[in-house]
C-alpha cells in the first residue's frame, strides 16, 4: 500500500481508531493483522518470505541466547545466512547471472545458468536488515530475545517502517510493543503534523521535481548543458523528499499511536562535509552499516590504509545494499571515494581555507563547505538516477556542454532556445511549482536549525494556526501530484 | 478523543467547504470536457463503426494504431472499408478483444496490433471510461478482487478528478480545462471519420524517452496471448483476423533487439491467427515519431500504411 494513497488514509484512521478502541492484550494482533494487510497490498505471495525470515530469526534469537561458546556463533550465522540467501536469492542472484553472461559472451559461451523469473519483493532490503539486527544484537548480549512470536512478528513487520524503514534496532523497539499507550492528544497531533509533513514533500514537492527529471533522464542524450545540470539538482531534492517525505509519514504514523521510532534525516543539504551528511542522511542505514559492518571491520582504531579500506569497503556495500546495479555500487563507491579524499587532504587544506575566510567556523565557509559538499553529493547522484552507466557517463561528460549558450539564451530570453534549454518540453509550470516547492523545503529546513517549527506553532494564537493549517491544505491540494501513483523510490530497495 | 474528532471535523469542514465555495465560482464545464475528451473518442468510434457498410477492415490496438496507420486509405486500396478502433494502450488487451468481440461482423477483416508488450488494463483508466462511456462496462473482464475494488477506484477516480478540474483552473484560468491547452494535441477532434488520428501528424518530434521501459528486458508474454488468442473464436464466425507489429524507432530497435526479436518469436509460437510481416518490416528513423516511440508522423504513418496494404494483399 502506498502511503500517498487514499487507500492509505483510510487505512490508517480505521487502524489507529481501531487500535485506540481494542482492549491492550489484543493490540498487538491487531498491528500484525494490519500489518499483513498493508504489505499484502503490494503482492501477497511475498509474505510468505516475510514469514521464512521471521520464524528462523524468532527461534535462532530464543536459541542463541539459550546456548553457549561456539555454538552461539553457529545460530547466528545460520540466521545471517538465510537472511542474506534470500536477499542472494530475490535481488542479486539475476544480477550476477547476467554478468556471468556478459562475461561468457565474450568468450563466445552461452550460459547455462538459467535465470530466475522473480519479482524483487517489496522494501526486501530494510526487513532483511531489520531482522539481521535483532539476532545480531541478542548474540552481542544487547537484547533479551522476544519469546512472544506476535511481538517479534510485529517487530519486523510493524507497518509503518515496514517497506521504507527507518530500519529499527530491537532495543528501541520491541519494548514498545509491551506498552499500553492511551490516547494523547498531544501527541497524536504532533504524529498527524509529521505525517502532513511528509506528505507535503513527496506529494507536492518530490513528485513534481520527478515530471523534469524523468523527462531528462529518461532520454540525457536529448539533452547538454542547463538541463543535465538542472535536473541532477532537481533529482538531489525529489529525492531527498521522496525518502525523508516517506520517513516521515512513517514516524509520524507511529507516534500517534504512542511509538517512537528513530530519526531517518536530519537537514542533510546544509551538511558542511561529506561525513556529516552521512550522519543526517539515511541515519538507519548509515547506522546500521556502521554498528555492524564498520565497526567490525575495525573501524577507524586501525592503521591507515585499513581505515582507508573499511570506508571503502562499508561505503561500497551500503551502495550494494540499494541495488543490484553497477551504477548503485559506483554511487556508493563514489561516496567512500569522497570521504577517503577528505581524510587525506582536508587536514592539509584547512589551514589554507582558514587564511582565505573559508574555514568551516565562518559564515562564508560554513556556506562555501555546504555548497561544495552538495555539489559532491549532486555528482554521485547521478549514477544512482541515470538508468545505465552510459547514461551516467554521458550527463557528467555534458554538462559543460553549450552551457554558454543556454545560459545565454535563457538570460537574453530567447523564446525558443529558452524553452529548450529550461523547460525541455514540459510545461512551465511543473518547473516553477517544483522550485516553489524547493524554496518552502529551505525555508522551513533553515529555520528548523534553531527551533522546531512544531514548537513555534504551539506558541501561537489558535487563530493564526489555523491559518497556516489552512494555507497549507489549500497548497497542497491545489500543487499536489494527485493521481500519478508515483512510488517512493526507496521502495525498490 | 473527542477533542480531536471535534477540531478534525471543524477544520475538514472549513478546508472542504472554502474549497467547494471555489469550485462554485469557477465551475468547470464538464460537458465540454467529455466532448473534447481523447479517450471518450471511444463513443465517436463506435458510432461510426455501426454506420460504416462491410466488407470493413478493422484496425485494433492502442495508440499506436490509432497515431499510426492510415485505415481509409489501406481499405481503399483492398477495396474494404478500413476503419481505426485503436485508441490507448492503457486500457488493456482484455479490454480491446472484448471491444472486438461485439463490434465485428462476418465478412470484417481484423487488424490487431499491440506495443511490445502485452499489458493489462489500469485500473482507473477503466473505470473512467466506464463511467463516461457506459457501454464501455461490457469490456471489462474482472475478476473477483477487480470486482470489489472497482466501486472504489470509481470513486477515487471521481474524487481525483474534480481536483484535478480544480487545479487546472486554478493554474491555468477561470473555466480552461485541459483539452482546450493548446499544447496539448491529445484531442477527441483529433480522429477522422475513420478513427485515425491526425492532429499530430505534422507536429515536431518531441523527445520521448521515458516510454521506453517495458521494451528493456525479455518477458514472457503467456498470459498476453492467451487474451489474444481469444479472438481466435472470430474466424468460426466468417471474421479473419491477423496481428501485425507496431511501428518503432530503427534507434530503439538496435539497443532491444534482443528483447523485441524474443516478443517476436513468443508471439510466432503461440498465436493462434497470422501474423503479417516481422519487426523489422514496421522500423523507421526516430524523427518519424511524434512524442512516444509508438506514435509515428505522417511520413513513418504513409510508409507503415503501404508496408501493411503489401501484407494484407498478400494474406487475403
Amino acid at each position: 500500500m502506498l502511503f500517498n494513497s487514499i487507500h492509505f488514509v483510510l487505512f490508517f484512521i480505521l487502524v489507529t481508531g481501531l487500535y485506540f478502541l481494542f482492549p491492550y492484550r489484543f493490540r498487538w494482533a491487531l498491528l500484525l493483522v494490519a500489518s499483513c494487510y498493508f504489505y499484502m497490498v503490494f503482492k501477497p505471495v511475498y509474505i510468505l518470505i516475510l514469514f521464512f525470515t521471521i520464524i528462523i530469526d524468532y527461534f535462532a534469537g530464543i536459541y542463541i541466547d539459550k546456548a553457549e561458546g561456539q555454538s552461539r556463533k553457529t545460530l547466528l550465522l545460520i540466521s545471517l545466512v538465510a537472511n542474506i540467501g534470500i536477499l542472494a536469492v530475490f535481488k542479486y542472484f539475476n544480477f550476477f547471472n547476467a554478468n556471468i553472461s556478459q562475461f561468457l559472451e565474450v568468450f563466445g559461451k552461452p550460459n547455462p545458468i538459467p535465470f530466475l523469473e522473480i519479482l524483487l519483493p517489496i522494501g526486501l532490503s530494510f526487513h532483511t536488515f531489520q531482522a539481521m539486527s535483532y539476532t545480531i544484537e541478542v548474540y552481542r548480549g544487547n537484547q533479551k530475545p522476544e519469546r512472544h512470536f506476535g511481538i517479534y512478528a510485529l517487530y519486523v513487520m510493524f507497518y509503518p517502517q515496514l517497506v521504507a524503514g527507518p530500519i529499527e534496532r530491537p532495543q528501541n523497539v520491541i519494548h514498545q510493543f509491551h506498552e499500553k499507550f492511551d490516547f494523547e492528544y498531544n501527541r497524536v497531533v504532533s504524529g498527524l503534523r509529521k505525517m502532513a509533513w511528509g506528505m507535503f514533500k513527496k506529494i507536492v514537492i518530490a513528485d513534481r521535481l520527478a515530471v523534469y527529471v524523468n523527462q531528462v533522464y529518461g532520454q540525457p542524450e536529448d539533452y547538454t548543458g542547463v538541463p543535465l545540470i538542472l535536473a541532477t539538482v532537481l533529482f538531489a531534492f525529489q529525492i531527498y523528499c521522496d525518502f525523508s517525505g516517506y520517513s516521515d509519514i512513517a514516524i509520524g504514523s507511529a507516534k500517534v499511536m504512542g511509538f517512537d521510532l528513530m530519526k531517518n534525516f536530519h537537514r542533510p543539504y546544509f551538511s558542511k562535509s561529506i561525513s556529516e551528511f552521512w550522519r543526517r542522511w539515511h541515519i538507519s542505514l548509515s547506522t546500521w552499516f556502521r554498528d555492524y559492518l564498520y565497526i567490525p571491520l575495525g573501524g577507524n582504531r586501525v592503521r591507515k590504509p585499513r581505515l582507508y579500506f573499511n570506508l571503502f569497503f562499508t561505503f561500497l556495500m551500503s551502495g550494494f545494499w540499494h541495488g543490484a546495479s553497477w551504477n548503485y555500487v559506483i554511487w556508493g563507491a563514489l561516496h567512500g571515494f569522497y570521504l577517503i579524499l577528505a581524510l587525506l587532504f582536508i587536514p592539509n587544506i584547512e589551514p589554507t581555507l582558514s587564511k582565505i575566510g573559508l574555514s568551516e567556523k565562518s559564515k562564508t565557509g560554513a556556506w562555501f563547505h555546504s555548497l561544495w559538499t552538495f555539489a559532491l553529493v549532486c555528482l554521485a547522484w547521478v549514477f544512482f538516477r541515470a538508468t545505465t552507466f552510459h547514461d551516467a557517463t554521458y550527463i557528467i561528460s555534458n554538462f559543460t556542454t553549450d552551457l554558454g549558450i543556454s545560459i545565454k539564451s535563457i538570460i537574453l530570453n530567447n523564446s525558443n532556445l529558452r524553452n529548450h534549454f529550461l523547460y525541455v518540453e514540459i510545461t512551465k509550470f511543473h518547473l516553477f511549482l517544483g522550485l516553489a516547492g524547493i524554496c518552502i523545503l529551505l525555508f522551513v529546513e533553515w529555520f528548523q536549525r534553531n527551533a522546531s517549527v512544531q514548537q513555534l506553532l504551539l506558541q501561537k494564537s489558535t487563530a493564526l494556526r489555523w491559518c497556516v493549517y489552512m494555507v497549507f491544505s489549500w497548497y497542497f491540494l491545489l500543487f499536489g501530484m494527485f493521481g500519478s501513483n508515483q512510488q517512493f523510490t526507496y521502495f525498490q530497495f | 478523543m473527542k477533542k480531536l474528532l471535534l477540531k478534525s471535523i471543524i477544520f475538514f469542514v472549513l478546508l472542504f467547504g472554502s474549497y467547494a465555495v471555489y469550485y462554485a465560482y469557477n465551475p468547470v464545464n464538464e460537458e465540454l470536457n467529455k466532448a473534447n475528451d481523447y479517450l471518450l473518442a471511444i463513443e465517436t468510434k463506435h458510432k461510426n463503426l455501426a454506420k460504416l457498410p462491410s466488407p470493413r477492415i478493422i484496425f485494433l490496438g492502442g495508440s499506436s494504431v490509432a497515431f499510426g496507420v492510415d485505415s481509409k486509405s489501406i481499405g481503399d486500396s483492398l477495396g474494404l472499408n478500413g476503419f481505426n478502433l485503436g485508441l490507448h494502450a492503457g486500457l488493456g488487451l482484455q479490454f480491446m478483444v472484448n471491444e472486438a468481440l461485439e463490434v465485428t461482423k462476418s465478412g470484417d477483416v481484423l487488424v490487431v496490433s499491440s506495443e511490445y508488450y502485452l499489458g493489462e488494463g489500469q485500473m482507473k483508466m477503466l473505470a473512467y471510461m466506464s463511467q463516461n462511456y457506459p457501454t464501455s462496462k461490457n469490456y471489462l473482464n474482472l475478476n473477483a478482487s477487480e470486482k470489489i475494488s472497482y466501486p472504489y477506484e470509481l470513486l477515487m477516480d471521481n474524487i481525483l478528478a474534480k481536483n484535478s478540474r480544480v487545479q487546472n483552473t486554478f493554474l491555468k484560468g477561470k473555466k480552461t480545462v485541459v483539452q482546450q491547452d493548446t499544447n496539448n494535441v491529445y484531442k477527441r477532434s483529433g480522429f477522422n471519420e475513420r478513427g485515425d488520428y491526425e492532429l499530430h501528424l505534422d507536429q515536431e518530434a518531441r523527445p520521448f524517452g521515458i516510454f521506453v521501459k517495458y521494451e528493456q528486458k525479455e518477458e514472457n508474454y503467456k498470459v498476453g496471448m492467451e487474451i489474444l488468442n481469444k479472438l481466435a473464436v472470430l474466424q468460426e464466425k466468417g471474421v479473419r483476423v491477423f496481428y501485425v507489429f507496431p511501428g518503432y524507432p530503427i534507434e530503439e530497435y538496435n539497443r532491444f533487439q534482443k528483447s523485441l526479436q524474443s516478443f517476436e518469436n513468443q508471439l510466432k509460437a503461440g498465436l493462434q491467427f497470422p501474423i503479417l510481416g516481422k519487426v523489422t518490416d514496421f522500423l523507421y528513423p526516430v524523427s518519424d515519431f511524434y512524442d512516444t516511440v509508438y506514435h509515428l508522423r505522417r511520413k513513418g504513418r504513409a510508409e507503415r500504411t503501404k508496408t501493411m496494404v503489401r501484407l494484407l494483399r498478400e494474406a487475403l
